[in-house]
């Protein structure tokens, strides 16, 4: 796993192959932002990601 | 041949890196596009999936900082002080044919203003039935939101906004005092008190679930870091965004804030954040976190790519993104307008293409710099100054370099451990 260094991405992670075990070993805030990244490579990252009045639910 | 077109050619003829710009064409129509760098070989139409709708051109608060009404943009003078039904159905329609078209699978529109709740109760229900009827037969997921000062919120709006699963951003300052300095009303009287009651039913309506989406507050390092993530946390809110201010390279007030105050501002209130138990979103950190591990899409502000966004004045004119008013007058300007063009005939604006993919108008400094793929080269407003207009890096490109470098340090130890 590699956060961005240089001009190309600061990490180069792996993040769907991420097993849950691995993540459990993290921020869950930074869990948040990998699910962002795998849901968007999947297509299905919700617009309202971008969108602030409405991209929570609480 | 229409003044726009000539614009948009004399636009093309001037993308030069090394050309410096002068608005010398004070007291017309000057379209944006001829102070955007163009760089043709990255050109790509996105579609658009972001409407900011400003069903409302006037605010019953006066708060200093105003991009609508505090800087040059005077053009909220010349709209209807309300959209009207027939705008809202006109919009509907060109919606409902740009999704089926584009076969989208998912839009957002957002009631905008000025200040949308302005509108009452029953005309936001008549606005959002218009819509919603009109996209009954439209598979794409269509969702409504809402940005507004909450210091309207009534029971009966609570209750429009339930039934149409809409959910509302709040702007704020921050605590009381600081709050209260900028967010006042015509006499200056403070907003506060009425913030945290409008906040309070948008929350606990009296039936039913919140319909509160989170806060929206100007970056400000005056305030004490720790003294503002506590305040929210204590609001127990769920989402907050800290929006840097819009200043361009001729308002920032250099001698207040050296380079770098805004950066070390967010480093520090991203350490509270990231080790605090809290489950509060901040947009802004997770969006840096998510382009700093290898995502694409940011939003407006960050990010080498985001979806396309487009304005509705509430004349049914089409505008660019509403934060360019701090530019100079008639800055987001496109020319077009419901009545005349589909939104299919936005996607290749320019000034549309600029804010979805940033290569396209990027400066050579930025394309060239390792974050861009993370910063984007910086907020469109934020390069502006009338001397270059936005061929340049954003003015707070220190700030962003001091915090995107700060979380990816943090982040390359935190997953160090599981390389």
């Amino acid at each position: 796993m590699t956060v961005y260094q240089s001009y190309k991405p600061i990490t180069q992670l792996a993040v769907n192959d991420l097993k849950e075990e691995q993540l459990q070993k993290i921020n869950p805030k930074v869990v948040v932002a990998i699910q962002a990244i795998q849901a968007e490579r999947m297509g299905k990252e919700p617009i309202a990601w971008s969108d602030f009045s409405s991209h929570t639910t609480n | 041949m229409s003044q726009l077109f000539t614009e948009r050619v004399l636009g093309l003829l001037l993308a030069n890196d090394n050309l410096g710009f002068h608005c010398s064409f004070k007291g017309r129509f000057m379209s944006l596009e001829l102070l955007l760098p163009q760089r043709t070989d990255f050109y790509e139409v996105r579609p658009i999936t972001t409407f900011v709708v400003k069903v409302v051109s006037r605010c019953n608060l006066k708060c200093s900082y105003c991009y609508m009404y505090e800087h040059p943009d005077q053009t909220w003078r010349e709209q209807p002080v309300v959209m009207s039904a027939k705008t809202i159905k006109l919009l509907a329609d060109r919606l409902s044919s740009y999704i089926r078209i584009r076969e989208l699978k998912q839009i957002i529109v957002v009631f905008h203003g000025g200040e949308p709740l302005l509108l009452g109760a029953a005309k936001l229900r008549e606005f959002f039935t218009i819509l919603s009827s009109s996209f009954q037969d439209i598979e794409a997921d269509v969702k409504f939101g809402l940005q507004t000062n909450a210091t309207l919120v009534d029971d009966d709006i609570v209750q429009v906004l339930q039934d149409f699963n809409v959910r509302a951003g709040v702007s704020i300052d921050g605590p009381q005092e600081w709050n209260d300095l900028m967010r006042v009303d015509a006499k200056g009287r403070g907003s506060f008190s009425q913030i945290i009651a409008g906040v309070e039913k948008l929350r606990n309506p009296k039936s039913g679930g919140s319909v509160f989406g989170g806060f929206l507050t100007v970056a400000n390092p005056e305030i004490d870091p720790y003294e503002l993530f506590t305040f929210f946390e204590k609001l127990n809110t769920t989402a907050i965004d800290f929006l840097l201010p819009d200043f361009n390279y001729d308002t920032f007030p250099y001698d207040k804030y050296p380079p770098g105050t805004f950066g070390r501002w967010l480093s520090a209130l991203f350490d509270y954040w990231i080790a605090s138990e809290t489950s509060i979103e901040v947009r802004i950190f997770r969006t840096l976190m998510k382009l700093l591990m290898g995502g694409n899409k940011g939003f407006d502000s960050f990010g080498a790519l985001s979806d396309g966004v487009i304005i509705v004045e509430t004349d049914g004119t089409y505008h660019g993104l509403d934060v360019l008013k701090t530019a100079y007058h008639g800055a987001t300007k496109t020319g077009m307008s419901l009545d005349s063009h589909p939104i299919e005939a936005l996607e290749s604006l320019p000034l549309v293409t600029a804010l979805s993919n940033k290569q396209f108008s990027a400066p050579q400094k930025c394309l060239n710099c390792r974050l861009f793929d993370v910063c984007g080269g910086g907020y469109l407003p934020h390069r502006y100054s009338l001397e270059r207009g936005f061929n340049r890096e954003s003015i707070y490109c220190e700030d962003l370099i001091i915090i995107i470098d700060h979380i990816r340090d943090y982040l390359s130890t935190e997953l160090s451990g599981i390389s």
